[in-house]
């Protein structure tokens, strides 16, 4: 009975959360000359490909993708290994001042972004970081080191005191301490930081839009910004078959993922 | 899983507050350690994410900080005001408005997507058909925020799809203008963010769900604990690290939350459906009011890192 | 052993980096090229097309950039003018907003170039003030866009109406819609700025003189055309002339077009979007809106954006010199033809018949040109007085005009007062 009532409500839920991923589908798929200025439920033609196609010759879209999918890796894969050794330090490492190190990182993720704009900004000019694919993997790995951080040391908190006692024991250094009996043990964090970290800069446009401006460096979602702006001729048909189809890489991480966790899960109550 | 975690064992480890490095606290205490290496080897692992996290954010606060004390326009030379800006923050009454706004937020980005992440990871946490459902919680996670505004837009505006549907059951006295008032703006645009945030808390969760070990779990079982007190008393402290990861991620966002409300309601009508963060964007880029906007935001800072430092110093107790 | 592994993987990452592009527009431009900057993806071809035109004349080309967003381009602007990454060439509002700019100091005095337009009739000399500080020019218009209403011919050729000449006629025929189950009128505050169209358009429209005296400061939001002006306003919102204050800008186009909305106001460089969006001029026109009452001087608002030339861009000369040619009707015959839209230039042809028919209704009428609500008193001003009238749209009741325009004078107060002490 219990199971029932929860299975309902869990459904009834589902549900609720798939309308506007319904409507979002459904609208990028409405051919954009039969929009009439509000949503559609149920769709009439299926202009998708040459909403998708409109979108694309107009933004160039082709080069945002390659570029995000240049920053998201970079990015994130450098955020998570920096994250990882920084983890590591405050918390198995004989470190001094741990608080003082966590909160000096953690801070990162705490403020408020648009700050960041007009400072680097002008220091991106200053120091020709401006409109440059390294100036765009700089400062997405540095947005993206606290969160990872803060995730990855939460999980190595977990890790028994006992391994580590064991290993030393053993004679291993700090180093194979970290390479073969931490890494492994979180693995499962660094993954789970690594998908949200590609995401985040995936999705992100504040930086994108100010720290870029050519079509060659600029990530996806700065060249989508522009076909979303009141003085674009494309309606939202068009700019909703963009947007859902630059957001299938990350859709298309995530479901890997969720195989991965879903297959290691054990089954609780 | 290499070894089963026992239960002592799975708690989270207090940032230790800086003091003499205290031998006894340290792991691997009984392992002899040279201090300068070991020192140089900390050293050697924080340095990555110390360089980037304080040349690329730290740096650039300071600066912020430095200018909200200045009456900067973007153009003309800065003028020392001291601490002007903030006082003449402090008597408006649209700050006042705005710092209600966040606080609103932070409730609601607290509660609804740690509950219903909680909630919907453990209701999904089995095999078969619940995997799948899974699906619809966490996808809108990975949908770009451009969508996700055009499509609440589509949701919530008085010609849109809430208000079609509401009409189209014969509930038209329950149609509004839900963009349009306060504090139905808030609360609105609090589920909508929800909607998409989510799917992070949902799998933090599930991945934490992941940690529990069985034998606990079958030990607990054994004991005659089943359905929601075997959650409460042996699941749910086994998870105690992950929510804090979760509510520190909550905290965090809910107070930089920028892009659904510029994109839904710009702040309005007006500016009653302001944050600190809309209020800071608006100052600084509309306005080109460098020096206020920089104050907002060093109020926001503090507001952020002290209620994040609250909440971690209580949920990761020192350890003796 | 581990040691290496950790080397190992530095090195691929220095190397992966090292090996980053830098920006193909931003990375030292060409001599025979200068660098544009804007806010308007939908120009950047024609900015282009334009370019390869000036190259002709005067041996320089255009490479446009963009910044999508409108709030970062003005602060990406504000940053560069003080230092050398100025684009040669920047895109800019006219008015108060551009005396902002030149204010400082960031921007070349473009005098000469502007008396050289006005020798050889390529620009109205009356119009200088929209792109002058204390006298002197910075700025060249880019185009020169009346607002006018647009409307669904459609519609009201299936209601028998005629385009209006009177404002009775004008209410008249927003009535007969309404009664037809379709909404008159176009209006939100959706996009922000876009709460001040319909109060700007009714108060030019009562009196013309006091419009221009409240924009420049020497008139008060409480006197009594003010008021007057919103009690038309507020009429208009009881008979349910209006569309919801929450209703999409970005849906404008397409709700002109299926006919659920038969008229909005908007500057002429809208006509660009609708004509993309498929529409000719059997589908829709224009008028420029009438006078509240016969007695008052026919009065149109006009919006010119602009180009100005910091004082650090790096092909400074080449840009002041381009500058010099842009209102050749050589150039400006292939620049309104991209933007669809009229040019500053009255003696460039207009091809698209909507505008024709707009240009055609302003010489009969030789209306009063306004300056827009925009750009024709303090940035800081307009910004916060934007914000009281979408509050006022959202509640346009009477009982709200007072205290709405209460507001807007007290903030008039304190930004001129900011504004004259620079």
């Amino acid at each position: 009975m219990g199971r029932f009532v929860r299975n309902g409500f869990l459904i009834a839920l589902a549900i609720l959360w798939l309308v506007p991923t319904y409507l979002l589908i459904v609208n990028a798929m409405t051919p954009h000359e039969k929009y009439t200025g509000s949503p559609r439920w149920i769709p009439n033609g299926f202009g998708f490909f040459d909403n998708l196609a409109r979108a694309w010759d107009s933004a160039e879209l082709g080069l945002g993708l390659y570029n995000s999918l240049l920053y998201a890796t970079l990015s994130a894969g450098i955020a998570v290994f920096a994250a990882a050794l920084a983890s590591f330090a405050v918390v198995i490492m004989p470190t001094r001042r741990r608080g003082l190190w966590f909160w000096l990182i953690y801070t990162g993720t705490l403020l408020p972004l648009q700050i960041f704009l007009a400072p680097l900004f002008k220091a991106y000019v200053n120091v020709n970081l401006y409109d440059t694919q390294l100036g765009m993997v700089l400062i997405y790995a540095a947005l993206c080191v606290p969160f990872a951080f803060f995730v990855v040391r939460n999980y190595l908190t977990t890790v028994p005191s006992e391994v580590t006692e064991a290993a030393q024991l053993d004679g291993a250094g700090w180093g194979r301490l970290f390479w073969q009996i931490h890494l492994p043990l979180v693995k499962s964090s660094l993954q789970a930081a690594f998908v949200f970290q590609f995401t985040w800069v995936w999705s992100d446009l504040l930086f994108g839009i100010t720290l870029s401006t050519s079509p060659n460096i600029r990530p996806v979602m700065a060249a989508l910004a522009e076909l979303n702006s009141g003085y674009s001729s494309l309606g939202p048909p068009i700019v909703l078959s963009a947007a859902l189809f630059v957001s299938l890489p990350t859709v298309v991480l995530f479901l890997t993922f969720q195989r991965f966790f879903a297959s290691s899960l054990k089954p609780v109550g | 899983m290499t070894e089963p975690a026992g239960q002592t064992a799975v708690r989270p480890r207090a940032p230790e507050p800086e003091r003499k490095a205290p031998r006894a606290r340290n792991r691997g205490s009984n392992v002899r350690y040279d201090g300068f290496a070991a020192r140089a080897g900390s050293a050697v692992h924080l340095l990555p994410a110390v360089l980037l996290v304080g040349v690329l954010l730290l740096v650039p606060f300071g600066y912020t900080v430095y200018q909200s004390l200045t009456d900067y326009d973007g153009l003309s030379t800065a003028q020392f005001v001291g601490l002007d800006n903030y006082v003449a923050l402090f008597g408006e009454e649209r700050f006042h408005r705005s710092l209600l706004n966040t606080v609103i937020w932070m409730v609601g980005t607290l509660l609804l997507p740690v509950l219903l992440g909680l909630m919907i990871a453990v209701l999904t946490n089995a095999s078969g058909w619940a995997t799948w459902v899974r699906y619809a919680f966490v996808l809108p996670y990975a949908i770009s925020g451009t969508a996700t505004a055009v499509i609440w837009g589509f949701m919530l505006r008085s010609d849109g799809a809430i208000n079609q549907v509401l009409g189209a059951f014969g509930l038209d006295e329950l149609q509004r203008e839900w963009l349009l008032s306060w504090p139905m703006n808030t609360i609105v645009m609090i589920l909508a963010n929800t909607w998409q945030a989510v799917g992070i808390a949902v799998i933090l969760f599930l991945v934490g769900l992941q940690t529990v070990p069985r034998e606990t779990v079958e030990a607990g079982m054994l004991d005659g604990a089943s359905g929601f007190r075997l959650f409460r008393s042996i699941v749910f402290p086994q998870l105690r690290p992950v929510t804090v990861v979760v509510v520190g991620i909550s905290i965090a966002n809910s107070l930089r939350v920028f892009d659904v409300i510029w994109l839904l309601t710009n702040g309005g009508p007006g500016w009653v459906s302001e944050t600190l963060a809309v209020t800071m964007y608006r100052m600084t880029f509309v306005l080109s009011e460098y020096g206020h906007g920089s104050a907002v935001a060093v109020v926001l800072a503090v507001i952020v890192v002290s209620v994040s430092w609250v909440y971690l110093r209580q949920q990761m107790p020192k350890r003796g | 052993m581990i040691r290496r592994k950790s080397l190992v993987a530095a090195a691929a990452a220095v190397l992966m980096i090292s090996a980053c592009a830098s920006g193909s527009e931003t990375s030292g431009g060409s001599d025979d090229t200068l660098s544009l900057n804007g806010d308007r993806a939908d120009f950047v071809e024609a900015y282009e097309a334009v370019g390869a035109e000036l190259q002709e004349i005067t041996g320089y080309g255009i490479d446009p950039r963009n910044v999508p967003s409108t709030e970062n381009y003005q602060q990406v602007i504000r940053s560069s003018l003080q230092s050398n990454s100025a684009t040669d060439l920047v895109k800019w509002w006219s008015g108060y907003r551009l005396q902002d700019l030149a204010r400082s100091g960031g921007l070349v005095n473009l005098d000469a170039e502007w008396e050289a337009a006005v020798d050889n009739g390529w620009v109205n000399p009356d119009t200088a003030p929209s792109f002058s500080y204390d006298g002197h020019v910075y700025a060249m218009p880019m185009y020169k866009s009346y607002w006018v209403i647009f409307y669904n011919k459609k519609i009201y050729d299936d209601l028998g109406l005629s385009v209006p000449t009177t404002w009775d006629e004008f209410i008249g025929n927003a009535q007969a819609i309404k009664d037809a189950g379709i909404t008159p009128f176009f209006a939100t505050q959706e996009a922000g700025w876009t709460s001040f169209i319909w109060f700007g358009e009714i108060l030019s429209k009562l009196d013309p003189q006091f419009y221009t005296d409240l924009m420049n400061g020497e008139a008060s939001y409480t006197d009594e055309p003010a008021r007057q002006a919103m009690q038309i306003w507020a009429d208009m919102y009881a008979k349910g002339f209006f569309t919801s204050p929450d209703t999409a800008w970005d849906d404008e186009p397409a709700l002109l077009k299926s006919g659920e909305v038969a008229m909005v106001p908007m500057g002429t460089w809208r006509n660009a979007i609708f004509t993309e969006n498929g529409m000719t001029d059997d589908d829709y026109g224009a008028f420029v809106m009438p006078t509240i009452t016969p007695d008052v001087a026919p009065s149109v608002i006009i919006e010119s954006g602009v180009f100005a030339v910091p004082e650090k861009a790096p092909n400074k000369d080449a840009a002041v010199e381009a500058l010099g040619e842009w209102l050749n009707p050589d150039v400006q015959e292939v620049w309104v033809d991209e933007i669809n839209d009229i040019s500053a230039n009255p003696e460039v042809p207009i091809e698209n018949p909507v505008l024709t028919s707009v240009t055609e209704q302003v010489q009969q009428s030789e209306p009063l040109e306004l300056e827009r609500y925009w750009e024709a008193s303090p940035p800081a001003l307009v910004e916060g007085n934007v914000k009281d009238l979408a509050t006022f749209m959202v509640q346009p009741s009477p009982d709200n005009i007072d205290a709405t325009l209460q507001k807007m004078q007290e903030r008039a107060d304190e930004e001129w007062a900011k504004w004259e002490q620079g």
